[in-house]
């Protein structure tokens, strides 16, 4: 387990019927879990080979680690670093043993830490639409 | 440190909701009384006669103030929009393995309160065409709900998430700074409205 540097960037995978399909923007929702499981770049380079687009979670969401989602400020406290706000962003790869039906998976990591709304809206902020596989992906 | 207006609008509400918490009724968030949230339309304007109606409008862009015939077409399009957007959250029921990691799906508790604040925003809006249409941002929660960000621009919104155990969560965000409602939330209720009013006269 390590810390994942800033400038890095992690993918999270969607089902296209879980957005309303004429939204454009990604919704805040998506972020409200304590250990929010992605996959690193470093070590999926091409999201799209995820087990998880096999599945049909074909929408892309990629978020660029940075300070803001780590230590995210107050304005409320004169911008300073909101302690119960803080983030980890760790490296966590998965086993096999850990996960039979799917394989590891080397590149998993987690956003860890209590997602408050300010919260959520940070890491939306640092968070952009990928792409969505099609059929010439792998699945 | 001087406290900003938008700070003592949220602490005077935050105030009444304390004083008046105990003569609230406790319980379901919208099983009783509606009336605070419900609006009845202070004028009527057609669906179809006034303006030639082609599709749902982009309503993915922030809001947009304008003449009292452009606000009433935004009204239209923002019907349907409603209309739309309710349709899809009766489909969230039953959705699973729909993110990575842990996921479940909305239950009908959850994606009928959700309807229910859609049509007191829609209704209410309708009755008051000085107020900015929001722009209107939804999705499911990975660990069960649904959150509805009402914002009529990038620096301002309200949020409210609604837990598959009932419980809500209300955050406002005025000027990029956050105001959480994380306790008592059912008492808020009577006061969402007035909440959003004061975003858009900010």
């Amino acid at each position: 387990m390590s810390e994942i540097p800033n400038g890095e960037t992690l993918f999270k995978y969607v089902y296209p019927a879980a957005f309303p399909d004429d939204q454009e923007d990604i919704p805040i929702s998506i972020f409200h879990i304590k250990d929010l499981s992605c996959d690193w770049m470093k070590y999926r380079p091409d999201p799209f080979t995820s087990f998880h687009i096999d599945e049909g979670k074909t929408i892309v969401i990629a978020i660029n680690v940075c300070e803001e989602i780590k230590h995210p400020r107050n304005p409320k406290n004169n911008g300073k670093i909101e302690e119960a706000w803080q983030q980890k962003v760790i490296h966590q790869p998965v086993s096999e043993e850990e996960d039979p039906k799917h394989g590891a998976n080397y590149a998993h990591s987690l956003i860890l830490g209590k997602k408050k709304m300010p919260v959520q809206e940070a890491i939306k902020d640092n968070s952009t639409i990928y792409g969505r596989a099609t059929s010439d992906d792998k699945g | 440190m001087e406290i900003n207006k938008s700070e003592k609008f949220m602490n005077d509400i935050f105030d009444d909701i304390e004083s008046n918490a105990t003569m609230l009724v406790s319980g379901s968030f919208f099983s009783e009384s509606n009336d605070e949230l419900i609006a009845t339309p202070s004028e009527s304007y057609s669906f179809f006669e006034e303006h030639e109606y082609k599709s749902v409008a982009n309503l993915n862009t922030w809001c947009v103030q304008g003449s009292l015939d452009e606000k009433k077409y935004q009204l239209q399009h923002f019907n349907v929009f409603i209309n739309k957007r309710k349709e899809y959250l009766d489909t969230l029921e039953g959705l699973d393995n729909w993110i990575s990691g842990e996921s479940e799906a909305p239950n009908r508790k959850a994606i009928d309160d959700s309807k229910f604040i859609l049509d007191s925003f829609k209704n209410w809006l309708s009755a008051r065409f000085e107020i900015p249409i929001p722009k209107i941002i939804m999705g499911p929660i990975p660990t069960g709900g649904i959150t509805l960000e009402l914002r009529p621009d990038k620096f301002n919104g309200m949020f409210i998430s609604i837990m598959n155990d009932e419980e809500i969560e209300i955050d406002v965000m005025i000027d990029d700074t956050f105001y959480s409602v994380d306790k008592e939330s059912t008492h808020i209720k009577p006061y969402l409205l007035e909440v959003y009013e004061h975003l858009v006269d900010e």
